[in-house]
């Protein structure tokens, strides 16, 4: 399922469409979402390096991190640093966000870091409408003018938010997905630093909603004992909930379990630890709830009232009151007494058996009971 | 504690800025706040370059802030200045080699605020120490419990859990693991 997500973040859209947009959201109880960020973005930018993406470059909004510990990142994940310069522009909007450093002396004595050419400072995050011509700016730069397309990836909308409101940076985000350039967006969110309609907000402008979950709940007993088990447990998986909106308007809910080790992320089919203690949970019974293969197969071979035979054989409509010596010629029905016998033999040996006989057989033919005579008047 | 902070201050190791007589204290516009701040972390950037000038080894620089309700008091509740402050003094961890020390209280804050202060916190931290009272109610030999979480990167996994009680005593603290002091 992350794979589909990464996938539709590699097809793009098609001409006249929405580009895809992945919403990524995350709480303090499981704290993983930068994680799964960094999955998608490093996935997008190795599809970028290799041509086989509809978007042919990528532009990175830090916000939350700065662009050497992303530069860092895609190193790590295996990019090739040459192509992260040519094919990666990041807008830091980390460093100076609210251009103190242009209004202070400079320092004399301290030596500056380094400025990478592929790195470019945003001083004024409260100005949305420059943020959204300063990425376009960038996209166009290195995919010029024509029909190719770029991705953009936003990577923290709560230090948005913190500045301007909600309706400037959905409008922004809707900006970006409606332009004709752009290939897909995917974004971050801590969602327990907003009122919920933020989260929900931002939902309707994506396709895609991915949410991570802490996959053990707090509990007052944790709290009593100091229990941290569900910390650690919360530190290192998660439950990973997709919505997936598709193009014929169906939305479609998935999810899966996401692993952190030291590095990244894995995804892997829920394999329900839970099931497994439910299952071991449920008292041992004596007898079976289920059916083996071969009492299955019994079952079938038996032969039903009224049902179309129809396999070759002569076609026999049961009556309900056939003679005993009749049955007998039918492999499948045995005669009360030695079914009786029969199962006293297997109740002796020990295994147990299931045997399907006609409810009607029950009856002897010429027994005189009225079958109506448990009617009340 | 056994520390010579004077000594040090002499040496040009420590800088102390006294955030009581900041004349930004008593200013009330959203502007004013913000200049405020703005000039909190010019005379920080100074101070470290003091620092470096004298020593100018490439060692890291640890900037403690004591505490952080104080700079929300400055400014006048107003959380999101202190949060912006806070932006700028974490971008010297990536630029300036500098460590980031931060005291808060948990519990002055309504539900609202401390949505935003403290989760802000809890997300940008590599390191969280929580100090608290002992769950089970009042010791004569401990005073506190005190939590140690360690994650390998901001909102990460976490690497390290330490659970200890601590006594506070004359000349600093005693810490030791539940139940081995006997």
């Amino acid at each position: 399922m992350a794979e589909s997500i990464s996938r539709s973040l590699r097809d793009g859209c098609l001409e006249g469409e929405h580009a895809p947009a992945l919403t990524i959201e995350d709480s303090l109880a499981s704290p993983l979402g930068s994680h799964v960020f960094d999955h998608f973005l490093a996935n997008l930018a190795s599809q970028i390096a290799d041509g086989t993406s509809q978007a042919r470059g990528l532009v990175l909004v830090a916000l939350n991190r700065s662009p050497s510990f992303y530069i860092d990142l895609l190193r790590r994940k295996g990019v090739d640093a040459s192509l992260v310069d040519k094919w990666v522009r990041i807008l830091d909007c980390y460093s100076d966000p609210l251009g103190w450093k242009d209004r202070i002396p400079p320092l004399t004595n301290v030596q500056k870091p380094s400025t990478r050419e592929n790195v470019s400072f945003f001083r004024d995050v409260r100005d949305i409408n420059k943020l959204l011509s300063s990425v376009l700016d960038l996209g166009k730069g290195f995919v010029g003018q024509g029909k190719t397309r770029f991705a953009v990836a936003v990577d923290l909308v709560s230090n948005l938010l913190r500045h301007t409101s909600l309706p400037s940076v959905a409008g922004l985000l809707n900006n970006l997905r409606s332009n004709d350039q752009i290939s897909c967006i995917f974004w971050l969110i801590h969602s327990d630093l907003h009122e919920p309609r933020v989260s929900t907000a931002l939902a309707y402008v994506s396709t895609v909603v991915a949410s991570v979950q802490p996959i053990m709940q707090l509990t007052d007993e944790h709290r009593s004992r100091r229990d941290f088990l569900w910390l650690e447990k919360n530190s290192c998986k998660a439950k990973f909930c997709v919505r997936l909106k598709r193009r014929n308007g169906r939305v479609k809910l998935l999810a899966e379990e996401l692993h952190m080790d030291q590095v990244g992320v894995k995804f892997a089919a829920v394999t329900s630890e839970n099931s497994f203690v439910n299952k071991s949970l449920l008292p041992k019974v004596q007898f079976n709830l289920q059916l083996s293969n071969q009492e299955r197969v019994d079952r079938a071979k038996v032969v039903l009232p009224y049902e179309h035979q129809g396999n070759g054989e002569a076609i026999q409509i049961y009556d309900g009151r056939r003679s005993l010596s009749d049955d007998q010629k039918d492999p499948h029905l045995v005669q009360p007494s030695t079914f009786s016998a029969m199962t006293d033999a297997q109740a002796n040996s020990g295994n147990g058996e299931i045997h399907y006989i006609r409810d009607s057989d029950d009856e002897q033919p010429d027994s005189d009971e009225d079958p109506d005579d448990d009617l009340d008047f | 504690m056994g520390c010579n902070l004077s000594v040090q201050r002499n040496k040009n190791k420590l800088h102390f800025i006294d955030l009581l007589n900041l004349e930004f204290l008593d200013e009330k516009g959203e502007n004013d706040r913000e200049i405020g701040f703005m000039d909190l972390y010019n005379r920080i950037l100074r101070s470290i370059e003091a620092i470096r000038s004298k020593d100018n080894n490439g060692g890291w620089t640890t900037i403690i802030i004591d505490d952080l309700s104080h700079l929300e008091i400055a400014a006048h509740g107003s959380v999101k200045h202190v949060l912006d402050f806070l932006q700028y003094c974490r971008s010297l961890t990536s630029e300036m080699d500098c460590f980031l020390v931060i005291l808060n209280h948990e519990d002055i804050h309504s539900s609202d605020e401390a949505l935003q202060m403290l989760s802000h916190l809890d997300y940008i931290s590599d390191i969280l120490i929580k100090a608290e009272t002992l769950s089970t109610g009042i010791a004569a030999d401990v005073h506190g419990q005190m939590t140690v979480i360690i994650k390998d990167a901001p909102g990460g996994l976490i690497k390290k859990l330490h659970s200890f009680q601590f006594k506070v005593k004359e000349n600093g603290v005693e810490f030791f693991y539940p139940g081995s002091r006997f």
